[in-house]
Formats: structure tokens, sequence, C-alpha cells
């Protein structure tokens, strides 16, 4: 996070901590991303999503007065969302592999080959096992280490670690199979 | 089919939510401010309850003090009632004993008033006895 985000972070975070609210709403626009994103890829439903990210933005709230810097605020927020997702995911019927045209639109890519990867690639992280497919999420869009990932999650960093290459296998081997079901129903 | 980190990068890139998601937070942070009355009914019939959530040590102990506390109270109550016992009964044998003191005196009023006729019913006879 760059200086002047931080100290921009810091003085909003001191103001809602000292009653003033309506600094809150520039931590919502802060992370509002973040949170939305984590949700959203776990649970693969745009409005369970926001429902969801508005819960981790109305118990920050309620928990403002215990933050102590923007450091512990990104950590807090991140460990929140992480636990509500997999408490709202084992609540939510388990999806079986959806159609493509059923799932959430991917991120903008440059050309169609690569919407289709990406599109391939959100459907199999939807059969993932929860903790499996959380990593992954924690890994590659927020980009933590394997420590970081451990410590949100409280599993071991050898487990993260072992799981997390034993995931990236396994979504090869679904995409693999994947590929060869479309060119047997095309020939 | 191979993908690379980068791609699921790519794919799992931030979005942002739909507009007006903050102003829905700060709405939702304005209901709570309001007070109880906005907010979602509780779903426990115990709630009330929360405000006295304690840390569990300190509940073990108030539990515990609870307990010793209904326990003396029990012991005076037992005591109390049998003190009252004692006294209804020591009361009733009292009454059994005035009553038994009332019997005798009037006994001997009886007493005395018989004799008292049987002398008089002695000295008409002999006055009688007398005058023949």
């Amino acid at each position: 996070m760059d200086d002047q985000r931080q100290l921009r972070l810091r003085s909003a975070l001191e103001r809602c901590v000292q009653g003033e609210s309506s600094y809150f709403a520039e931590i919502v626009r802060e992370y509002q991303a973040m949170v939305f994103s984590i949700a959203l890829h776990y649970l693969a439903d745009p409005s369970l999503a926001e429902d969801l990210a508005q819960e981790v933005f109305l118990e920050l709230y309620q928990r403002i007065k215990g933050i102590q810097s923007a450091d512990h605020l990104t950590y807090w927020l991140r460990r929140v969302t992480v636990n509500r997702c997999i408490d709202y995911g084992r609540r939510k019927k388990r999806r079986s592999e959806t159609p493509l045209e059923d799932s959430p639109e991917p991120a903008a890519a440059h050309n169609p080959a690569d919407e289709l990867l990406i599109g391939r690639l959100m459907e199999s992280l939807e059969t993932l096992e929860e903790k499996q497919r959380m990593m992954v999420i924690l890994r590659y869009q927020e980009d933590l280490g394997p420590a970081e990932i451990a410590s949100l999650m409280k599993i071991p960093v050898n487990t993260v670690k072992s799981t997390l290459h034993r995931t990236l296998e396994e979504l090869r081997k679904k995409l693999t199979r994947k590929l060869r079901e479309v060119r047997y129903a095309l020939f | 089919m191979h993908f690379s980190e980068d791609d699921l990068r790519g794919a799992l890139k931030r979005k942002d939510p739909g507009t007006g998601f903050t102003e829905r937070v700060m709405a939702g942070v304005a209901q709570r401010k309001e007070g109880p009355s906005t907010t979602k009914p509780s779903r426990s019939r115990f709630a009330w309850l929360q405000p006295l959530r304690l840390h569990p040590a300190i509940s073990s102990a108030v539990a515990v003090l609870l307990i010793v506390a209904g326990a003396i109270g029990y012991e005076q109550y037992r005591q109390n009632e049998i003190a009252r016992q004692h006294a209804e009964i020591e009361r009733q044998q009292e009454a059994a004993r005035q009553t038994i003191f009332a019997l005798k005196i009037a006994n001997q009023k009886l007493t005395h008033v018989f004799e008292r006729v049987k002398q008089s019913e002695t000295n008409d006879s002999k006055i009688r006895r007398q005058r023949l």
C-alpha cells in the first residue's frame, strides 16, 4: 500500500474510531472491491456476494474501535470475509459443474480464447472443495503468500503449500478433461 | 488444457460491486445507529440475556455464588420452619395445661357445692327425727 493511501486510510480510521461515521464511507470505497471479489469468486453469485460484503462492512462498523492500523484493517476484513464465505458456502447447496453461460461474467480478456479459458477456470474453481477454493482465491486474487494464507485460515503453512500444489494439478486435469469432452462433442 | 498462474490471476482479478454499494452500506450503518426498533428482530428468545454475557470464569463464579446463596437461604428457611413448629407445639401444650387447670378449679367448686348440699340434707333429716 503506498504512503499517500496509507496516510489517508489512517486518518479516516482515526476519525471513525473517534465516532465520525461519515469517514466510514471512505473505508468502504477503499476495500469494497477486495471484499466483494473474494465473496464473488468463492460463491459465484453476485447478489449473494454483495449481501455478504455488506454484512462484513456492517460488522466492521460495529468493531471499528478495535482496529489499530490500516494493515490490521486489511487483515481483519480478509479474515472475516473468508470465514463468512465458508459459512455461506456450507449453507448454500453445493453446485455441480455449471454450464459456462450460467457462470459469472469473466474478467475482460483480449481474445475469445482467453475468455473461454477464464470461463472454464471459473467453472472448475466452483467444483473445488471449500478450503482449496479459498486458498486459490487468496493466492491469485489477493497475491498472498502461503504464510499469510495459513495465518488467515488458521491452517499450517505446509498444508497450504501442499494443498495449493495439489489444487493446481486438479485444475489442470479438469480443464484437460473438459477439452476432451468438447472435442468428442464436436467430432 | 494448460494455463499459467497469470491466467489464474487474470481470471481472479478484483471486481467492483454494483453502483451504489457504498450508499447501501452507509444506509445500513444509519439504520444501526437509529436503534433496535429498526434493526432485524432478534432470532433468539434469549437475546435479552446477551448484555449479561460475561467472561466464562466470571460466569462460573457468579453461578457458584448464586448456588451458595440459594443453599444458605434454604437452610435459613428450614430453621425458621422448625422454630415455628416448635412454637406452635408449645402454644398447644400451654392451652392444654390451662384447660386442665380450669377443669380442676371447676371440679373443686363442684365438689364443694356437692358437700354443702349433702351437709344440708343430713341436717334436715336430724331435725325431722327430733320433732318425732
